[in-house]
């Protein structure tokens, strides 16, 4: 079940695991997304980077079709994904394509529910084959993987500590099997220690999985540490993308130097960050 | 009338150094300053012999994590208490103690001595107000004419960087971005010409970039005005980057205390350096971060002992049974049963 | 308490004006499951259990007339006296509770349902589907609920159904409109984006999660919404659109208490007022309470 998806040859592998190309959304006369194409090679991992109003989390949810695109198209595995899905066949095909993970681990999971619950349901829509042992196994490999135990199975979100709920939420999208996860903020909301511990278990299960990230984040520190390539996205348009390591090590665009010089850290001046960010205006 | 109530204010052009004059009392002084709620279904320590000092047109930073206390402890300098709490210790600004004072003193303290800038600047003015009520309300209560708090208004709303600022005055709170509407949270924090300033995570719901422009707006006023702030945070590496020392708070305890250049570097209680590990950075050549296992606690969940124990890689059984005091060295402070031993070097 | 901790969710919900019109504040802040809660639990549970076994309970049969006992005092035989007629106050005290609680309950019953209904989808469709179910609420609001039952009335005759089948449509749109703008607030939550990305229909979204969900802020402001459904029915019966003499019924009964007032005989209308006053206040209680603990319940 857990088997690792190792990127197979053909068009795929060529390809890119996921294709986005020219995509657009406007909300009103508000362009929040223009023109955005980037390729998510298989077991990846790119950042989208960007401020509020930058259109990455529209992206995000263009593209695990949580909002419909005005243009463009989006593409799993060759598969399009951007218009309304026909049936519910193809409903879950996609769900299996692109999973998410959403920031705020208070509101992202159903008050009612417990953990292993939460769980089991996705796996009766996904894996009905499974069966009820079948299912209660793959529950407890899901916790496993993402270091909860069967007390945390048994437990209501509330009593979890955001932490705790954050490694449910990556369980959940988990066991739909995704190819490509999608993570949006999802460190952001957490205390600092926390963060290190989910950012080892994302890497850990990359490795372990080869599922694709996309890294949505506004913490260009964290996206260093987890992501290939970035995506540097402002207003809505892409101003710079590349591997990861060079554009953070050479910004060719300023706003993307901005956006470095501004992380708090040695010789920090926001007297200059102001003045750069008043030229970029 | 306005003028004998306008004597009795500061005078606004009042400089760094007329403040200093006074300079035998610290203008913020928290002394052992323990904090719980009461019996009941929501009995529990918060706050565990907290001391901390701001000298007059000091930076100093207050971090820790969720539970470990920053924010109450930040709060109960304006005599702002959760319901029901109980305190010992002193909390004094400019000598008076503001745990005892009355209804009048903490009126005369809000009013005059210390402001407060929050975290989400939507929540901390009245949406449905114009921010020029909302600047000069303050103004006008100590007894300022209309026209002359407008123009006072006017004024502090260009410090802090609004063009326009006729126009903003007119305009409502949701007209501004939120970056925009930190600024005037900040006019109007200043329009009382505090000695203190409390900044609680006033740049965290801010973008980078916006929060740069916030922190460099704050450090300058800050150096014309003379006024000492207590800057809370959950981001090391920001507290590190503006203030001149550094508390850092675990579980309702202050662990480690250090100016900040000297705490980034050799930081001496491990519950800093883990955090600072465990904080993801942008150099290149950085290593991953670190991460501490477990979750930080609060004071009520905290292990007898050392409340970190449970986290620390450096832990001995004694850290578990022995609470440790904080113990001044050479730079600072820190609450660690082993911090002689070197264990960080 | 401190700022790195996530933020709360606001528990507040949005309020429909009239579900929370006239209940004082000073109740309501009381009510957050202080002892008055608990006092307002009893009484409604008392309540419901008199109208269950008011034959058990009443001393009289409440249509029994008795002339020559007209207007008798408080007395051991008749504790809250007797009316006009001579029938007994209390019997007829307690079995106005049926009548009194079986009005409201299909009110607030039907209503609820519908409104679920119309609210859930109007706030999942959005769209024009948004647009014509909140159109047609509007014009239901527009609506005043007596006129509507006045027109039941006449179409209907008197008695009890024909204001009931009123007070339904009229409460309807309100509880629709309560409903969507929770249902809305609920639907925006990253928990339901994460159903839908896991591929549910949206079906066994709002079947099984949504309004789950929802549901215990919805009755919360039904329990309020009932005291107000009791006060209206009892309004319309005491005008002689509702229920008809001689069944006992609480506004019936004050209306019947009017003309004894005048010969300074308080009990007929004062007894039936009483019981009103207190199963609304009742309510009112409840639904506040219920509607404090799940606001706190809510993380």
């Amino acid at each position: 079940m857990s088997k690792p998806k190792t990127p197979q040859g053909g068009p795929e592998a060529a390809a890119g695991l996921l294709e986005v190309r020219g995509l657009c959304r406007t909300f009103g006369d508000h362009k929040a997304v223009d023109d955005v194409s980037f390729t998510l090679p298989p077991g990846g991992s790119v950042g989208i980077v960007g401020e509020s109003g930058s259109g990455k989390t529209t992206t995000a949810r263009m593209i695990v079709g949580l909002e419909r695109p005005d243009g463009g198209s989006i593409t799993v595995g060759g598969r399009e994904r951007a218009s309304r899905p026909r049936n519910r066949a193809e409903r879950l095909a996609r769900a299996r394509e692109v999973q998410m993970v959403f920031q705020d681990p208070y509101l992202s999971l159903d008050p009612r529910i417990a953990v292993r619950d939460c769980l089991d349901e996705v796996l009766r829509l996904h894996a009905p084959e499974l069966g009820k042992p079948g299912r209660e196994a793959r529950v407890a490999e899901l916790l496993d993987q993402v270091g909860l135990g069967a007390r945390e199975a048994g437990a209501l979100p509330k009593r979890l500590s955001g932490g705790q709920r954050q490694r449910v939420a990556i369980a959940r999208a988990l066991a739909a099997n995704p190819r490509v996860m999608i993570l949006d903020e999802a460190v952001a909301a957490l205390d600092v220690s926390i963060q290190a511990q989910i950012l080892e278990l994302l890497a850990t299960i990359r490795r372990e999985e080869g599922i694709g990230y996309l890294f949505v984040s506004h913490d260009l520190a964290v996206v260093k540490h987890i992501t290939d390539d970035v995506v540097v996205l402002r207003n809505g348009k892409i101003v710079e993308s590349g591997r990861t390591a060079d554009v953070l090590s050479a910004p060719q665009h300023a706003y993307t130097r901005l956006l470095i010089d501004s992380v708090p850290g040695p010789g920090w001046d926001p007297e200059r960050i102001a003045e750069s960010r008043r030229a970029l205006a | 009338m306005a003028d004998t109530t306008k004597s009795t204010t500061k005078k606004k052009n009042s400089v760094p150094a007329t403040r200093a004059a006074d300079s035998a009392t610290p203008l913020l002084a928290l002394d052992d300053v323990t904090l719980r709620l009461p019996d009941g279904a929501a009995a529990r320590p918060i706050l565990d012999g907290v001391s901390l000092r701001v000298e007059r047109g000091e930076t100093i930073g207050l971090v820790g994590e969720s539970g470990s206390g920053k924010s109450v402890a930040c709060r109960t300098v304006l005599g702002l208490l959760p319901k029901n709490a109980r305190t010992t210790g002193e909390v004094r600004v400019e000598g008076t103690d503001v745990l005892t004072a009355g209804p009048a003193g903490l009126r005369d303290l809000r009013r005059n001595k210390v402001s407060m800038v929050f975290q989400d600047p939507r929540a901390s003015v009245n949406p449905m107000r114009r921010v020029g009520d909302f600047l000069t309300e303050g103004l006008r209560l100590g007894g300022m004419s209309k026209k002359d708090a407008l123009a006072r208004a006017e004024e502090l709303l260009t410090e802090v960087g609004i063009r326009d600022p006729k126009g903003a005055l007119r305009r409502f709170p949701h007209e501004f971005s939120g970056g925009m509407l930190q600024r005037v949270v900040i006019a109007a924090a200043l329009t009382s010409d505090p000695a203190l300033l409390l900044a609680d995570e006033p740049t965290t719901a801010l973008d980078v970039t916006t929060q740069a422009e916030v922190v460099g707006i704050l450090r300058r006023l800050q150096a014309t005005h003379g006024t000492g702030m207590l800057f809370v945070t959950h981001d090391l590496e920001l507290a590190a980057a503006i203030c001149d020392r550094i508390y850092v708070m675990y579980a309702g305890r202050i662990v480690e205390s250090r100016p900040a250049a000297e705490l980034f570097a050799r930081p001496r209680h491990p519950y800093t350096a883990a955090l600072l590990a465990s904080t993801p950075r942008l150099e290149e050549g950085a290593e991953p971060p670190t991460a501490i296992s477990g979750r930080p606690v609060s004071l009520a969940e905290a292990p007898t002992g050392c409340a970190f124990a449970d986290r620390c890689a450096f832990a001995v059984d004694r850290c578990r049974t022995e609470k440790p005091a904080l113990v001044e060295d050479g730079t600072g402070a820190a609450a660690c049963l082993r911090v002689e031993e070197g264990i960080l070097a | 308490m401190t700022a790195a901790a996530p933020p709360l969710v606001q528990g507040g919900t949005p309020e429909s004006p009239r579900m929370r019109r006239g209940a004082p504040a000073r109740i309501r802040a009381l009510a957050a499951n202080g002892p008055l809660f608990t006092v307002a639990v009893v009484v409604l549970v008392l309540l419901v259990l008199t109208a269950i076994f008011a034959p058990l309970l009443a001393p009289y049969d409440p249509e029994q007339i008795n002339l020559k006992n007209s207007l008798a005092g408080s007395s051991p035989n008749h504790w809250l006296g007797t009316d006009q007629s001579g029938r007994d106050t209390f019997s007829r005290l307690l079995y106005g509770a049926r009548t009194g609680l079986l009005g409201p309950l299909l009110v607030v019953g039907v209503s609820t349902l519908l409104g679920i209904v119309m609210g859930v989808v109007a706030a999942w469709r959005g769209g024009w589907v948004d647009s014509l179910l909140s159109r047609s609420m509007d014009m239901l609001f527009a609506f005043p609920a007596m006129l509507l039952a006045m027109l039941c009335v006449a179409v209907y005759g008197a008695g009890l159904t024909a204001p009931v089948i009123a007070m339904m449509v009229a409460y309807t749109p309100y509880v629709g409109r309560f409903v969507r703008s929770v249902a809305r607030q609920e639907q925006s939550r990253p928990y339901i984006e994460a159903y839908k990305v896991q591929g549910w229909s949206a079906w066994s979204i709002c079947t099984k999660h949504l309004i789950p969900n929802i549901v215990p802020t919805v009755f919360a402001q039904a329990a309020i919404s009932f005291g107000y459904a009791l006060i209206e029915l009892a309004g319309l019966s005491y005008l002689g659109f509702g229920v008809q003499e001689p069944t006992a019924d609480w506004g019936v009964m004050v209306n019947a208490g009017q003309s004894p007032l005048v010969k300074d005989v308080m009990l007929p209308a004062f007894a039936p007022a009483t019981a009103i006053v207190i199963a609304v206040v009742a309510f009112g209680i409840v639904g506040e309470g219920l509607a404090d603990r799940v606001a706190k319940r809510e993380r």
